[in-house]
């Protein structure tokens, strides 16, 4: 086996897993705090990449150079819209219905995720839309014995450095501070939290916010590297990164990222070795091999009944 | 002196069936104040009422803070005055209100409650699930928080101090790392109190805290809920069903059954209420025969028995030193 296209492809998969991770971040929080799935994540992650290349361009038309200044600014605007996005749709499409039946957010969700795609495909039109790629450059990966075994773009450890970073930050929230700690007590049980004192309301809309912040970094990131997008991309990716959420155990914040990775290794190991057009068949066969073994996930708890 | 929560003419239906049927009690300032009632009575339903988890379908319910007056139920479920229909935000308000409830208003109020089951966050430590009843007095903002500012470490700081000290209080300190789902169950009873206490209540509504203790539990429980009476200035409402333990620490106590108050007065009052006794043992005097059956089915109708002179009836509470279960071997 040529060792060049295993280390190019495990390069590739991190990123992509990496990518699927910060996303699926969006969906294991929503889920372990409403129990709900949000369809439209997806489609918020869709958004903020255009949001990052409309904040690039206006960025460059206002006569920024530097790229360093140019990205924390634009990192900083796309999270606080694309945010604000998250925020909205919580508030106008799933808290209306926080106390009906558990389908009615399903389909509530669904339809704002078509909203949403439809809203970008006229608004931005539905031909692909690029930017020129930012970062230029990469490095060679050695062995030990100084064959070389892949390269990585400066790209990609960005991609890589700011996804462990956000994550951390976020666990470190969740992990560290009183509105985290609210956060994990109204996950457990949202009625006792409620009498305990806590706003669930704002505890989920905080929730969102910060999936939606996660998703953002995404966002930004994808463009970055592949340099072009359309209205659709959130489907694929959403889908993808709600895969990634239950492998590694739906509700779970490690999880979350376990599960990227190892989606994003399983499909880009596939492609490289066996064939392209079967890689998504590949990775849910790995979800439903993780899901008959251990129907909770990676490192899901089971579910426990609620009296 | 005003008692400090009045209930009146509370009614509550579920579908066609009345829950609650013009129920009117009061609970005095510093008092203990038990609501006792057969299975299905109505007890939890009253406690569901109080912290606004039903909307109740008519009714008041009052609670006096030094401050003023607090309607419960409309804090937790605001109705629109004439005036705010041309007032946007209480529009708002309102259409957010009936769509997402908002019992933690209740808490603000100053009331805090337990369940008959318990409900500990069983993922985080005994310390984590006192700072977490805390979430409304400390520093929530997420920037404080990522910052560290003086103020937020200062509030986590106090907020570690009083979960220390009613830990200490009730003796589980030494517990305050372990998780929550790993303590044993009557220590995880006790840890919902103190959970409770650490909201800062003015009023603390037990649904039957002795359920599932075993009798030394229970008698620390009737010393915690004295001393909470005594020395911390809390009024509490409980829902019981062991007798004994009503009996010797109530200081008022409320009979509830087929969702109406059937009686109310001292505890001692109580045990030889005709009323109570028609709701307990279905006969409103014990007869021959009829005294050790407490199912409703095999006692005869008392409008078919001839009249029956009063004499004094066996008492319903078990004197612990005669019943001594501990002293039983297993």
């Amino acid at each position: 086996m040529n060792g060049y296209i295993v280390g190019q492809q495990v390069i590739n998969g991190l990123v992509l897993g990496a990518i699927y991770g910060l996303i699926a971040v969006g969906y294991t929080m929503v889920y372990g705090i409403m129990g709900m799935i949000n369809f439209a994540h997806g489609d918020i992650y869709m958004i903020s990449a255009y949001l990052a290349a409309i904040f690039l361009a206006l960025l460059t038309g206002a006569g920024v150079q530097s790229v360093p200044v140019a990205l924390v600014l634009v990192l900083a605007l796309t999270i606080l819209f694309t945010a604000f996005y998250g925020w909205t749709v919580e508030r106008v499409a799933y808290r209306p219905l926080r106390n009906s039946n558990r389908l009615a957010p399903l389909i509530s969700a669904i339809g704002v995720s078509l909203i949403l795609q439809n809203y970008v495909r006229i608004s931005q039109g539905a031909r692909n839309q690029g930017i020129p790629a930012l970062i230029e450059g990469h490095v060679r990966v050695n062995a030990a014995d100084g064959v070389t075994i892949g390269q990585v773009t400066y790209t990609q450890i960005l991609i890589v450095s700011a996804a462990l970073l956000s994550m951390g930050a976020l666990a470190w929230i969740m992990r560290h501070t009183t509105l985290g700690r609210s956060c994990r007590a109204t996950q457990q049980d949202r009625v006792m939290a409620e009498l305990l004192g806590i706003n669930t309301d704002h505890i989920i809309a905080t929730v969102f916010i910060m999936g939606a912040a996660m998703a953002a970094v995404a966002g930004l990131l994808v463009t970055l590297n592949y340099g072009s997008f359309d209205f659709f991309i959130g489907f694929v990716v959403g889908i993808k990164a709600f895969t990634a959420a239950v492998l590694g155990g739906i509700g779970s914040l490690p999880g979350a990222m376990l599960g990227g990775v190892i989606l994003g290794l399983c499909e880009s190991l596939f492609s490289g070795f066996v064939n392209t057009d079967y890689k998504d068949v590949f990775a849910f066969a790995v979800l439903i091999l993780v899901l008959v073994v251990r129907p909770s996930g990676l490192l899901g708890h089971p579910e426990v009944e609620k009296v | 002196m005003t008692p400090l929560l009045t209930v009146r003419d509370l009614s509550m239906h579920f579908g066609g069936v009345a829950a609650l049927q013009g129920v009117t009690f009061t609970v005095a300032r510093g008092a203990i104040t038990a609501i006792i009632g057969p299975n299905g009575a109505g007890k939890t339903t009253v406690f569901n009422c109080l912290t606004g988890f039903y909307a109740a379908a008519a009714g008041v319910v009052r609670l006096q803070r030094e401050e003023g007056e607090i309607d419960l139920m409309r804090a937790v479920h605001p109705t629109l005055q004439p005036r705010d229909y041309l007032n946007p935000r209480a529009l708002a308000r309102q259409a957010y209100g009936w769509m997402t409830g908002g019992t933690h208003k209740v808490v603000r109020a100053g009331v805090a409650r337990t369940f008959q089951n318990v409900r500990l966050f069983r993922d985080m430590t005994v310390l984590e699930n006192l700072l977490v009843a805390q979430h409304r007095l400390v520093e929530r903002r997420l920037w404080a928080g990522i910052l560290r500012t003086r103020e937020y470490l200062a509030a986590e700081a106090a907020a570690l101090d009083r979960a220390v000290a009613w830990l200490e209080l009730f003796g589980m300190f030494e517990d305050a790392n372990r998780l929550a789902g790993e303590l044993p169950y009557g220590q995880q009873r006790r840890l919902e109190i103190i959970r409770a206490l650490c909201t800062d209540p003015v009023l603390l509504c037990l649904d039957e805290p002795a359920a599932g203790l075993n009798p030394r539990e229970t008698q620390a429980l009737s010393r915690m809920i004295l001393r909470l009476r005594d020395h911390h200035d809390l009024t509490i409402l409980l829902i019981e069903h062991d007798m004994n333990l009503v009996m010797n620490i109530s200081d008022h106590v409320v009979v509830l059954d087929h969702g109406e108050v059937i009686a109310s007065g001292t505890p001692a009052a109580m045990q030889g209420h005709p009323a109570v006794l028609e709701a307990y043992l279905g006969v409103a005097e014990p007869v021959d025969g009829a005294s050790g059956g407490g199912l409703r089915e095999e006692v005869v109708p008392v409008s078919s028995l001839p009249p029956v002179p009063p004499k004094p009836r066996p008492p319903l509470i078990i004197d612990p030193s005669v019943a001594d279960i501990e002293a039983c071997p297993p």
